[in-house]
């Protein structure tokens, strides 16, 4: 099996397109909200002085009110891989302050998302392929319940049983506050231990829906005519059930996952606020808050350029998983 | 068989897991129990819960822990320049370094600092004399001398971005200028009586590091104060200080201040409760409150403050502009009842006439007591009939087409504000004023009053530690017309020519002549209602299971009271 190229140049070209309209609306949305930062932070500090006004402006580059002249030095300083500076970390680069936040997001958001997919996949076939079981019937009570209260719940709940009255786990944080003075291993057994808990949190928060997919999905697959075809070829009870039953179920599931990858850079924010976990979901959260235009900018692109890379890796995978879409 | 072996399979994937995670969870506890690490100053340095609760019986209070809480973002902490306002968390100033006097908030007083005593004007009162405290040094060794204070003062002339209270304008500061080694003098074109209260929001930098650098842009990550506290490290967990041995104060008796960081504040008092952190700056879930304070040894100080709560009105929205309906609005509101179930008490009800009961004698505090201010549904009915206001279909009262109803904003993820929301929207109802709630972020909410989008909003104004800037809010140079950003914190748009002149005339008056005009100022804000002022909030939680020697004439957590703080 090999790609199309035309397949493969459309995808490409399409994923450029959409990038070059998510760099453009990145410019815009930011500056919909209204109000200038510069004159935000003057008129709750200042008293009145617009002196400092004009010289927070200058400071910031927001001197030149033209939409079209911010628009072009965007645009130049984004051709020269420049970000720009943050307002509210003012003069730190955009690219720095991201690059500070993203490991922790990834750390915890990317192994919550892969434990969730495959303890949800592995719980769904399962139940699927033994319906009606004390297992399947207790997955789907649980299934259900999880998916019906919200996350910050979940969060809350681990955190008063297993931090507060067991005291086994810390309440917060991504590390001890005495981490500077630890060795290199007690400095990871630090992020690991306090990375228990909201990855735990966050896994179990998305695991429902993840056993409910898979498990539906592929109950209609065991179904389906070809399975028929299949058990009256002679073909073996397991080749039918992971060839044909599984593969195919699994091909919705494989599109969810590679778009939840593709938020990953996102951050969880409830987790990181009940956490107190530094990460990306915060840092875009307040830069909102706080107009800081150039660091919602850079938060937004580094999201859309993760989303689109990750969605064109999974159009190209996806006619190894799928030939039918090679041939559309 | 399949089925076997797929148990075992599974058992033995929960083995690994199990695995896995056990030893890490025995491991961690490590740092929570490793007393005694070494720190730089080698001193013995303890972080945790266990280590505070082990402290040192004999004395040897350097070897302790103290932990603070607060909510540092991110974005706080960029910079440890007190020169800026944006990228830094500005509560930790108070630690590292020390202005020329600090502004007591617990009893409305400017303390000396690196000032020795209360300064001397001269008798035109354009000029002001300040001798400053020799004993201070810097915490790199350097000697603290005039040319740190003339130098931070000028480098407010140099950059207007960084004068933020405008010192060297509108016909202030003229010069500053060293008088020795340790005198300064303040040179005024026109008399400001309010500069020493301007002179304990500027923190002094050392000359010998600032002056190396652009003061707009210079990070200062390794902060260099005369403050109670050297800044150590920081992290995406914890700012870590150790304790000042030279400071011209007294040696801190605890060893090490660390700020532990939160994101929010129901995570912050449930580490109170846990005793795994002994106080906050004021940062406090109110609705948990009744369950810290079961713990004896848990207390909560409570002073006026700087913040007043209100309702903020928009003074230009159709409705709002009549200042009977105004008045309505502020009889219709039961502050007492209010600070009492809303805030659990921990609060202090506000003066119509604005002024926090923090600024002292110039307050008018008869107004707090006046029956004419004092929450009554009937009054505020009389008021609006008589001014010919008319009951709807709707029970919300109409005049010319205009119906009194208002949407309120509040702010979300805020329980104590939306119990409080829902109280007040509720008097206003009975007061025959309709109401619509949303809900908005505190920063939406700023950003919603400075651009005058709203009608009614529930928030906090914070005004600086001086009775004429606090005044001021009202003044109509601070505001602009809506959907303009206001220059200041005239977020009601509110206009009034006595006042200005008043305000103006205050601010060059003596002393006595400022407070009758401050109180004439307070009787026509109080009359006009541009806001219903509900309370004013300054508190400061913290624990005395492990800790002793609070000094609650200033804030329990301030530097001033944590320099005396010593373990049990």
């Amino acid at each position: 099996m090999r790609i199309e190229p035309a397949y493969a140049v459309r995808r490409v070209a399409f994923a450029a397109a959409t990038l070059l309209a998510a760099i453009i609306m990145n410019f815009l949305l930011p500056r919909l909200i209204a109000g200038n930062p510069a004159e935000m932070i003057a008129s709750q500090t200042a008293l009145g002085s617009a002196e400092v006004a004009d010289a927070i402006k200058k400071q910031f580059g927001l001197e030149n009110d033209s939409l079209l002249y911010q628009f072009k030095q965007y645009i130049v300083q984004l051709a020269h891989g420049n970000l720009g500076i943050s307002y509210f970390n003012y003069p730190t680069p955009v690219a720095g302050v991201l690059l500070h936040a993203l490991p922790w997001t990834l750390g915890i958001v990317l192994v919550s998302t892969l434990v969730s997919y495959s303890a949800g996949w592995l719980i769904g076939i399962r139940g699927a392929l033994k319906p009606g079981t004390w297992f399947d019937n207790v997955a789907l009570a649980v299934s259900f319940f999880i998916n019906s209260v919200p996350y910050f719940w979940i969060g809350i709940l681990l955190i008063l049983l297993f931090g507060y009255k067991l005291d086994w786990f810390p309440m917060g944080q991504a590390f001890a506050v005495d981490y500077d003075t630890l060795s290199a291993a007690g400095k990871l057994r630090s992020i690991a231990y306090h990375a228990i808990l909201p990855t735990v949190s966050l896994a179990i928060a998305s695991l429902a829906s993840h056993i409910l997919v898979l498990r539906n999905n592929l109950s209609r697959a065991l179904t389906e005519d070809y399975m028929v075809l299949a058990r009256a070829k002679g073909l073996s009870a397991r080749r039918r059930t992971y060839q044909y039953g599984v593969r195919n179920a699994f091909l919705p599931a494989f599109t969810g996952f590679m778009l939840t990858l593709g938020h990953v850079v996102g951050g969880a924010i409830t987790m990181e606020i009940v956490f107190s976990y530094p990460g990306i979901g915060m840092l875009t959260y307040n830069a909102i808050l706080n107009h800081d235009y150039p660091l919602i900018q850079g938060a937004f692109l580094m999201i859309a350029v993760s989303i689109i890379t990750v969605n064109l890796l999974a159009d190209l995978i996806y006619p190894f998983i799928d030939p039918r879409v090679n041939l559309s | 068989m399949w089925k076997f072996q797929a148990w075992k399979k599974s058992l033995a994937a929960f083995a690994i897991m199990t695995m896995m995670v056990a030893p890490l969870a025995a491991c961690s506890k490590s740092p929570q129990t490793n007393t005694n690490a070494a720190s730089p100053n080698g001193n013995t340095s303890t972080t945790s819960n266990a280590e505070a609760a082990t402290a040192p019986q004999n004395g040897e209070a350097s070897s302790v822990s103290y932990r603070l809480g607060d909510i540092v973002n991110p974005e706080q902490t960029n910079n440890f320049n007190p020169f800026l306002k944006t990228g830094n968390y500005a509560p930790l100033f108070d630690y590292l370094y020390n202005a020329l006097y600090y502004f007591n908030p617990v009893k409305g007083e400017l303390v000396p600092r690196l000032a020795v005593d209360a300064g001397t004007w001269s008798e035109d009162g354009k000029s002001f004399t300040v001798k400053l405290n020799t004993n201070a040094k810097w915490q790199d060794g350097e000697a603290f001398t005039a040319d740190d204070v003339v130098y931070t003062f000028q480098a407010l002339k140099e950059h207007a971005a960084l004068d933020f209270y405008r010192l060297w304008g509108d016909n202030r500061l003229k010069d500053v200028k060293a008088v020795g080694e340790d005198t300064v003098t303040f040179e005024l074109n026109a008399a400001f009586p309010s500069l020493p209260n301007y002179l304990s929001t500027i923190y002094i930098v050392p000359e010998h590091v600032f002056s190396k650098e652009n003061p707009e842009t210079f990070l200062n990550k390794k902060p260099i104060g005369t403050g109670a506290f050297i800044f150590q490290s920081i992290n995406e967990s914890a700012i870590i200080l150790k304790a000042n041995a030279a400071y011209f104060g007294g040696a801190p008796k605890i060893g090490e201040l660390i700020i532990q960081r939160f994101k929010d504040s129901p995570g912050l008092t449930l580490s109170l409760q846990k005793g795994e952190i002994q106080g906050s700056t004021g940062t406090l879930a109110m609705p948990s409150l009744p369950k810290l304070l079961e713990n004896k040894d848990n207390k909560l100080q409570q002073y006026p403050g700087l913040s007043t709560y209100a309702v903020i009105i928009n003074n230009e929205k159709p409705g709002l502009k009549d200042p009977v309906v105004r008045k309505a609005i502020q009889l219709a509101i039961d502050k007492k009842e209010l600070v009492e179930k809303g805030e659990m008490g921990a609060a202090t009800v506000g003066n119509p006439g604005f002024l926090s009961p923090g600024f002292g004698s110039v307050v008018d505090q008869e107004l707090l007591n006046s029956p004419d201010y004092q929450a009554n549904l009937d009054k505020a009915n009389e008021l609006l009939t008589g001014a010919g206001y008319k009951k709807n279909g709707k029970g919300v009262y109409e005049k010319d087409g205009v119906a009194l109803s208002f949407t309120y904003y509040t702010a979300a993820n805020a329980p104590a504000q939306n119990k409080e929301a829902a109280m007040i929207t509720d008097w206003l109802a009975k007061a025959g004023i309709g109401t619509t709630i949303k809900m908005a972020t505190w920063p939406e909410l700023t950003s919603i009053a400075v651009a005058g989008n709203y009608d009614l909003i529930q928030n906090g104004i914070t005004v600086p530690p001086d009775p004429q800037a606090a005044l001021e809010v009202f003044h109509s140079k601070m505001t602009a017309p809506v959907g303009q950003n206001t220059p200041g914190l005239n977020w009601m748009r509110f206009r009034d020519d006595q006042i200005d002149a008043w305000l103006d005339q205050a601010s060059t008056a003596s002393a006595e002549a400022r407070t009758g005009l401050y109180k004439q100022i307070q009787d026509r804000i109080a009359e006009l209602a541009p806001v219903a002022v509900l309370y004013t909030s300054g508190k400061a939680p913290y624990s005395e299971t492990k800790f002793t020697g609070y000094d609650t004439t200033v804030p329990a957590t301030s530097a001033i009271s944590l320099a005396q703080v010593s373990a049990k």
